[in-house]
C-alpha cells in the first residue's frame, strides 16, 4: 500500500511542478485540444471516468486502466467530430491504446463575433500492470495496480475568429495515470494530464504559426468508482442489475477546482442508463451541467449515446459511440479457461437454462481443465489439479438454493463463473400407485420438505393417505407461515407439557386460534384431524397473512 | 310390601331407561365419529400449498432470479489441513548426499483416509517438482497412518546457496487442495555459534587444564563434520589440535553439537592475550572458523 501512496504522491508532485498557465488564445476560449474528453459512455457519466477506466476510453481518460482494457470505439457527433479509440491487449497484463480525435467547435461567442476551432489529435498510450518487475511479480497489491502513459500529439489546430486572421498550431504533451483496483467492486485513479513543462523535449506547448506559443494547462485528477449494486462481490447483491457510481476532482493550478459525479445503471448487462454532473471551465467561470446517456450491449457489440453540454459554444450536443469488444483480439492469451462442466451424478431434471440445475443429490461434481499455471478456486477453496491440469471436485449441496462460484486465477487476473443449483428434497411416497394426483402432491411435498416445513428423514416414506395429526399440522402451519416460536415456560395442556417437542407450535396455533383445544383441557396432539376440522383450520389459516 | 315392590320396579325401570339412553347415545356418537372423514397428510399438504403466501414462497423457491446471492455459497470446510511442514535439518549442504527430510502433518475434514496425496515441489533444491510424501512407516516415515507424511531427499550440488522454499500440497479424494511451505537454508560452511575457554585466564605452566568448548551448527548432520580443530601452535603445540565429541576427555555428551578440547599452557609461554583460531570442516567441503581469546599470565 505504501508504494501506491508513493506513486500517487509522485504524480501529484509532477503535476504541481508543471508550469503555470500562460494567458493564450485557446485558453481564453476555454479550449484545450489536448484535454480530450470524448466517448459517449464517459460523457453520459458526467466525464467522471478516470476512476472507472474499464473500457477502451481509458486510453483517453486514464491510461492506467489500459492494464485491463480492450475494445474499439467510434464516436460521432457529426462528420467533423469523429473519434476512434482502441485498446489492444498484449496478453501480458497491458494494452496499447490509440486514439484519433477530430474535433470542430463552432459558433464560440467572442466579443468581435464568433470563433471556430478545428483540431486533430493523435494519442498513443500504453498501460500495464507492474508484473514485469521481479519483486512485484506475485504481490497481490501490485497485481491490482495499473499504470499508464499517453503521448498526445496535436497534429493540427486551426482557430478562426471574426475580424482576425486564421491561425494554426501544433504541439504535444503527455498524460500519466494510475488505476488501483482496491477491491472486487471499487477502484481509484490518479491522473496527471499534460504534465510536460513548457518546451520540455519540444512539447508542453501549443506553437502557433504566427504569434508564438502558449503553454498547455496541466490537470490533476483524483478519482474513484464503485459498483455498489451488482453481482457477487458488490456491497448490494442484485441479480441482473448493476449500479456504478463514479466521481472525480479535477485540480488546476490557475483555475477553479472541478467536480464530476456519474452513475451507470445496467440491466441484464444489456441496457444502460447513465447520468452525471459535469463541471467544466467555461470562457467565464465554471459551467455546471447534467449529462445523460444510454447504452446497449449485444454480444460483443454496443451502442452508446450521450447528451453533453459543450462549454465553449454553450450548446448541448449529442454523441453516439459504436463499440466493439473483440473476443480473440489479443497478442497472447494466458488466462484461457473453458467454462468448467458440472456433472450430476443423478440428474433428475433438465431445464432450458444451462446454468440452472435442479437435483435431488446432496453433492455435485465440478470439473474442467485449465492451462498450466492457472489456479482454480471453487467457493473460495482451491481445487487440486492433476498432471493434465484437470480438476474434479465434489461440492456439497444444502437443501434449497445453492450458488457455486468457480474462479480461475492467473497472475492477478480472475475469471468467474456462477452456477445456480436447486437441491430439492427427495421424498419417498408410500404406495405411490394408490395416490391420486401423485405428481402434484409429490411436488408439493418435495417443496415443503425442501423449505423445511415438513421434516422427514431421507429413509422414511411419506404416507399420503395417513391422517394428519393435530400436532403435525400445528408444526406445518407454523413453519409454513414462518411464525415466530415462543418460549414455553409452563405446561400448555394436561397432555402437552412444556417440554413436549411440539409445545411451541401448539402454543402458537392455539393462541392464534388456528387449532382449538378441547373443553376438557386437552389438546390431543396425536389425534387425527377430521376433514371438517381441517376445513375450518385452513379457512382461518388463509386469513393470517 | 306392594309399595316397596313398586318403588323397586320404578327404580329398575328408571335405570333401564337411563342405561338404554346412555347406550343409544354412545352408539350414535360412535356412528357420527365414523362418519367424519380424516384429513390426510396429502390433503393437508395440498391445502397448505394452496395458500397465497405458500404459493409465493414456492414460486420463489423455484425461481432462478430470486435468492441466489452470496449467502447461498457453501462455506463448508472441504480442504485438507496442513498443521505444519518442516525440513529436517533446517540447514543442509548442496552435496547430493546429506539426507533432508520434509515432514508434513496433515488432516482432513473427512478423516485421514480421505487424504489422496501429499506432494512437495523440490525444484528449488534441484529435485523433482512433484515428489510424494508417504505415511506408510517406510522411507523415513516413523509411523504409518498417523497423518505425518515424510519425504527423504537431498540437495542437488547444482543448487545455489541461500534460503529455498519448498511448497507442500495436500489433496484430498474430493479434489480439494491445501498448500503450505517450509524453507531450507542451503549452505556449506559450518557455523561456530559458541566458543569459549574455561578458564578464560590461565597461568603459564599451570597443571590445571584449559577446556576449549565449541558449539557448532553444521548444515546437515553433526556426523558430517569432518574435523574440528584449534590452532595452539602459539603455545608450542606442533600441529592443529582436534576437538573431540566422544564424551571423553572433557566432552560431556558424545555425538552432540558441542566439541571439546583440554590442554595445558606450558610454563615457557610468555604472558599476554592470545587469539586462538578454531575451525570446523565438514564432508561437504565447508569450513568455518572464529578466533577465541585466552589470557596467559605468569
Amino acid at each position: 500500500m505504501m508504494n501506491i501512496y508513493k506513486i500517487a504522491a509522485c504524480f501529484l508532485m509532477i503535476w504541481t511542478l508543471a508550469p503555470g498557465l500562460a494567458r493564450a488564445q485557446l485558453n481564453d476560449l476555454a479550449l484545450n485540444p489536448l484535454r480530450i474528453e470524448i466517448g459517449s459512455r464517459p460523457l453520459g457519466m458526467g466525464g467522471a471516468f478516470s476512476g472507472l477506466a474499464d473500457d477502451m476510453n481509458s486510453a483517453i481518460y486514464n491510461p492506467g486502466g489500459l492494464a485491463w482494457a480492450k475494445g474499439i470505439s467510434l464516436t460521432v457527433k457529426d462528420l467533423e467530430n469523429v473519434t476512434a479509440v482502441q485498446a489492444y491487449p498484449t496478453g501480458f497484463g497491458s494494452s496499447v491504446g490509440l486514439a484519433v480525435v477530430t474535433s470542430k467547435i463552432s459558433n464560440i461567442p467572442i466579443p468581435a463575433g464568433t470563433a471556430n476551432s478545428n483540431s486533430n489529435v493523435i494519442s498513443l498510450s500504453y498501460g500495464t500492470k507492474l508484473l514485469f518487475l521481479p519483486g512485484f511479480y506475485q504481490n497481490p497489491n501490485i497485481n491490482r495496480l495499473g499504470v499508464g502513459i499517453s503521448i498526445k500529439g496535436l497534429m493540427g489546430q486551426t482557430l478562426r475568429r471574426s475580424g482576425e486572421l486564421d491561425r494554426s498550431a501544433s504541439g504535444f504533451d503527455v498524460d500519466i495515470g494510475m488505476l488501483w483496483k482496491g477491491g472486487d467492486w471499487w477502484q481509484a485513479g490518479v491522473v496527471a494530464q499534460n504534465i510536460l513543462p513548457m518546451n520540455t523535449l519540444g512539447g508542453g506547448a501549443i506553437k502557433w504559426d504566427v504569434g508564438g506559443e502558449e503553454s498547455i494547462p496541466a490537470t490533476g485528477k483524483l478519482a474513484a468508482s464503485g459498483r455498489v449494486i451488482g453481482d457477487i462481490g458488490s456491497p448490494v447483491f442484485m441479480e441482473g442489475r448493476e449500479l456504478i457510481l463514479s466521481g472525480e476532482l479535477n485540480i488546476h493550478r490557475t483555475r477553479p477546482l472541478l467536480m464530476r459525479l456519474g452513475g451507470e445503471l445496467g440491466f441484464n448487462k444489456t441496457y444502460y442508463v447513465r447520468s452525471g454532473f459535469m463541471q467544466q471551465h467555461a470562457p467565464v467561470g465554471i459551467a455546471s451541467n447534467i449529462n445523460y446517456g444510454l447504452g446497449y450491449r449485444k454480444d460483443r457489440w454496443g451502442l452508446d449515446m450521450a447528451s453533453y453540454h459543450e462549454p465553449a459554444s454553450d450548446q448541448r450536443v449529442f454523441y453516439a459511440s459504436f463499440v466493439y469488444f473483440p473476443k480473440e483480439w489479443i497478442v497472447l492469451r494466458k488466462l484461457d479457461v473453458e467454462r468448467p462442466a458440472v456433472m450430476l451424478e443423478d440428474p433428475f431434471e433438465t431445464i432450458s437454462l444451462e446454468d440452472n440445475i435442479i437435483t435431488y443429490d446432496d453433492k455435485i461434481e465440478v470439473f474442467g481443465k485449465v492451462k498450466p499455471g492457472v489456479e482454480v478456486y471453487i467457493n473460495g477453496l482451491r481445487a487440486s489439479l492433476d498432471k493434465e491440469n484437470s480438476f474434479k471436485v465434489t461440492v456439497p449441496l444444502r437443501l434449497g438454493k445453492n450458488l457455486i462460484i468457480v474462479e480461475a486465477r492467473y497472475e492477478g487476473e480472475k475469471k468467474v463463473w456462477k452456477y445456480k443449483v436447486l437441491r430439492k428434497a427427495k421424498v419417498k411416497i408410500k404406495d405411490e400407485e394408490k395416490v391420486a394426483d401423485l405428481k402434484d402432491k409429490k411436488a408439493a411435498v418435495e417443496s415443503l420438505v425442501t423449505m423445511g416445513v415438513i421434516e422427514i428423514t431421507p429413509e422414511a416414506e411419506f404416507v399420503m393417505e395417513a391422517g394428519v395429526t393435530r400436532g403435525e399440522l400445528s408444526s406445518w402451519l407454523v413453519k409454513s407461515a414462518e411464525l415466530k416460536l415462543p418460549e414455553v415456560t409452563r405446561d400448555l395442556f394436561t397432555d402437552v407439557p412444556r417440554d413436549h417437542p411440539l409445545a411451541p407450535y401448539i402454543k402458537v396455533v392455539t393462541e392464534m386460534k388456528l387449532i382449538m383445544p378441547f373443553p376438557d383441557g386437552t389438546f390431543r396432539p396425536g389425534a387425527v384431524v377430521s376433514k371438517e376440522e381441517g376445513d375450518a383450520i385452513f379457512a382461518r389459516f388463509g386469513g393470517i397473512k | 310390601m306392594m309399595a316397596n315392590a313398586r318403588k323397586i320396579g320404578s327404580c329398575a325401570l328408571a335405570l333401564w331407561l337411563m342405561a338404554g339412553i346412555s347406550l343409544g347415545g354412545r352408539a350414535w356418537a360412535q356412528q357420527k365419529a365414523e362418519a367424519q372423514e380424516e384429513l390426510t397428510k396429502g390433503e393437508a399438504v395440498m391445502m397448505i400449498s394452496a395458500s397465497d403466501f405458500m404459493k409465493k414462497k414456492i414460486g420463489e423457491l423455484l425461481s432462478w432470479t430470486i435468492g441466489y446471492d452470496i449467502s447461498k455459497v457453501s462455506r463448508i470446510k472441504l480442504t485438507p489441513t496442513i498443521n505444519y511442514v518442516m525440513a529436517i535439518p533446517r540447514k543442509a549442504p548442496p552435496d547430493g548426499r546429506t539426507v533432508v527430510e520434509i515432514v508434513a502433518s496433515v488432516d482432513d475434514p473427512g478423516g485421514l483416509k480421505n487424504i489422496a496425496g501429499v506432494r512437495a515441489d523440490l525444484s528449488s533444491i534441484g529435485r523433482l517438482p512433484n515428489t510424494m510424501l508417504v505415511d506408510n512407516g517406510l522411507y523415513g516415515d516413523r509411523k504409518a497412518a498417523d497423518g505425518i507424511y515424510t519425504l527423504q531427499t537431498s540437495v542437488s550440488p547444482k543448487v545455489d546457496l541461500g534460503d529455498k522454499e519448498v511448497p507442500v500440497a495436500v489433496a484430498n479424494k474430493r479434489g480439494w487442495l491445501a498448500l503450505a511451505k517450509t524453507s531450507l537454508d542451503i549452505r556449506v560452511n559450518p557455523d561456530i555459534i559458541e566458543a569459549q575457554f574455561d578458564p578464560q585466564s590461565v597461568q603459564a605452566g599451570s597443571m590445571s587444564p584449559v577446556t576449549l568448548t565449541l558449539k557448532i551448527d553444521n548444515p546437515g548432520r553433526v556426523e558430517d563434520l569432518e574435523k574440528v580443530t584449534a590452532d595452539l601452535r602459539s603455545f608450542g603445540y606442533s600441529e592443529l589440535m582436534l576437538l573431540r565429541n566422544d564424551g571423553k576427555g572433557g566432552d560431556v555428551v558424545a555425538g552432540d553439537e558441542v566439541f571439546t578440547l583440554q590442554f595445558r599452557v606450558p610454563d615457557y609461554v610468555p604472558g599476554g592475550n592470545y587469539s586462538i583460531r578454531v575451525g570446523a570442516s565438514n564432508l561437504a567441503g565447508g569450513y568455518g572458523f572464529t578466533d577465541v581469546a585466552l589470557r596467559v599470565y605468569r
